[in-house]
């Protein structure tokens, strides 16, 4: 599903941030990404949703090189990905529910045909209550949560997180972890990118992708539950 | 529940999808784009008034001078009996002819009244050999030829001649067709305004929502989805804009022909002047027009900018 080949990255004329990454990750799978803090996971995410062309190297995603991809198709692309950001990047003019469905209204669905499977999903991951709210007043675990909530509202084949567990309690943050791991087998392939140990640890089948440097490593799953 | 406001494309209650932007108003860039569009189509409205006051005025001048031609007689050494003979023999001839309506031979008073305005009152007038006027009324629908009469004055009548203003006319002919190329230019130029206006103002509308862009994008938005929220407000804001400037240069042509009807303004300068300040109210369609072309710039202008600049500058990697 997702192959990268030598891929290198660099802002400008920068240094490489990335440097000869290569890993293939099959339909389904649910990996950590970790590595020290600058070591270029959030860069590497960037690759993944289009954010950015690598410098050089090869991306083959659902079927297509990301490289040579032209910028008008990018659209049909990022439906099949739901993105979690660790600053949540909601949108402030807009309620929870606003939010949580706008990869559903940017794809032309007409609200009449979504509005039940929202509010089933906001209750889900408990903000039914807050549908109408404004992010301004959601507190920093509501507003992962409804991150989260429009990260998975369009069913995207591939989840990416980038910290989605840094701004919530431990408590939260597993069940949190329980929603990743069920999406997960349901057949979205989820990569998170965590400095949480306890995380990583909680989730035996998943792999690790450690960034060290620019440079990736997987280690397998230890264990299916 | 805190936080709330008015609801939107999806408010869970009531449910109502409304068109609701999906980019957060930016004020700054939209004012200032409304203010300028305003100050734009109130001088474009301006100027078509203008043109088609100076085209209606002249239209009466030639309208008026084009029905009239004035035979002189040359005074000769000769007296006051024989001069007058001379010129009731010409106003004879000019009445029995065909397309004629009527002639009027002026007295040595209404000669000289026309000059005094140039004279004044001394006694020069009454010295100078002033050359005697009949003023001939051509038939409006099947007026005499000019010309024809000119050379059967010469021949017949010793002295005489006809001036028919033909060079006048020709001459308010060109300045009515100079001040309209001239007024073309100015909405040219202003529609030109109008567009980099419009481009501008998109650009600094869609900076303003860069983050909100950036996050549409990477939720799957299309170039044309997000354009189209651009285009929603400004096509609104040039509507608006187009109506309120043309209703402003209507309210200062209806101030100008409350000045023309006032009674501190003689008869002959309100007439020149504002004589045909009633003319622009009759062109509803110019009015129309005005608001579609600046709705039009708005639209296509902002939609133009708006993908160029969404392709430009969020450009990825």
């Amino acid at each position: 599903m997702i192959r990268f080949e030598n891929v290198g990255l660099r802002y400008g004329a920068g240094p490489e941030i990335l440097r000869d990454v290569s890993f293939t990750l099959e339909k389904g799978a649910l990996v950590f990404l970790t590595g020290p803090s600058g070591a270029g996971k959030t860069s590497l995410l960037r690759l993944l949703h289009l954010g950015r062309r690598p410098t050089r190297g090869l991306i083959h995603m659902f079927g297509r090189d990301m490289a040579t991809l032209p910028r008008k198709e990018f659209p049909a692309i990022r439906r099949r990905i739901g993105v979690v950001f660790q600053d949540f990047r909601l949108l402030d003019h807009l309620t929870t529910f606003e939010n949580v469905s706008l990869p559903l209204h940017v794809d032309g669905k007409k609200p009449a045909s979504y509005r039940d499977n929202v509010m089933e999903l906001l209750n889900w991951v408990g903000l039914g209550e807050q549908a109408n709210a404004y992010p301004e007043v959601l507190s920093g675990g509501e507003k992962q949560r409804a991150a989260i909530a429009r990260a998975i509202v369009g069913q995207p084949e591939l989840l990416l997180a980038d910290e989605p567990t840094g701004n919530v309690d431990p408590q939260l943050a597993k069940r949190l972890l329980r929603l990743f791991v069920e999406l997960n087998r349901l057949g979205t392939t989820i990569i998170i990118a965590t400095h949480d140990a306890q995380l990583i640890a909680a989730t035996p089948e998943a792999r690790v992708m450690t960034i060290k440097e620019g440079r990736v490593g997987i280690t397998p799953a230890r264990a299916v539950s | 529940m805190k936080g709330e406001k008015a609801s939107g494309w999806g408010s869970v209650h009531p449910v109502t999808p409304s068109g609701r932007n999906i980019l957060p108003r930016a004020d700054a860039p939209l004012r200032t784009f409304m203010v300028a569009m305003t100050v734009m189509c109130y001088l474009a409205a301006l100027a078509a008034g203008g043109l088609f006051m100076t085209w209606g005025a002249i239209a009466q001048w030639t309208a008026g001078v084009s029905a009239q031609a004035t035979a002189r007689i040359m005074p000769m050494q000769e007296d006051e009996k024989a001069v007058t003979a001379r010129v009731q023999a010409a106003a004879r001839l000019l009445a029995a002819q065909k397309g004629v309506r009527g002639v009027h031979v002026l007295s040595r008073e209404e000669n000289k009244a026309l000059l005094r305005p140039w004279l004044g009152r001394s006694g020069l007038l009454d010295n100078l050999p002033l050359p005697r006027l009949v003023a001939v009324q051509l038939d409006p629908v099947h007026p005499a030829d000019a010309d024809r009469l000119d050379a059967l004055l010469r021949q017949r009548i010793k002295g005489a001649r006809l001036d028919a203003h033909g060079r006048w006319v020709m001459e308010l002919s060109q300045m009515a067709s100079t001040v309209g190329w001239l007024g073309l230019a100015i909405l040219v130029v202003i529609a030109l305004a109008a567009i980099l206006l419009v481009a501008q103002a998109a650009r600094a509308a869609l900076e303003a929502n860069r983050e909100t862009i950036e996050i549409l994008h990477l939720v799957g938005a299309r170039d044309p989805f997000i354009a189209r929220q651009v285009v929603r407000r400004f096509l609104r804001a040039g509507f608006i804009a187009a109506l309120a400037g043309v209703s402003g240069a209507w309210v200062t042509f209806a101030l100008l022909a409350l000045l023309a009807s006032s009674e501190g303004m003689g008869g002959s300068a309100r007439d020149l002047l504002f004589g045909s300040v009633s003319v622009v109210f009759r062109h509803y369609a110019a009015w129309l027009f005005i608001i579609l072309i600046a709705t039009l710039i708005s639209l296509v202008s902002a939609r133009t900018a708006a993908m160029r600049i969404l392709h430009d500058i969020f450009r990825q990697g």
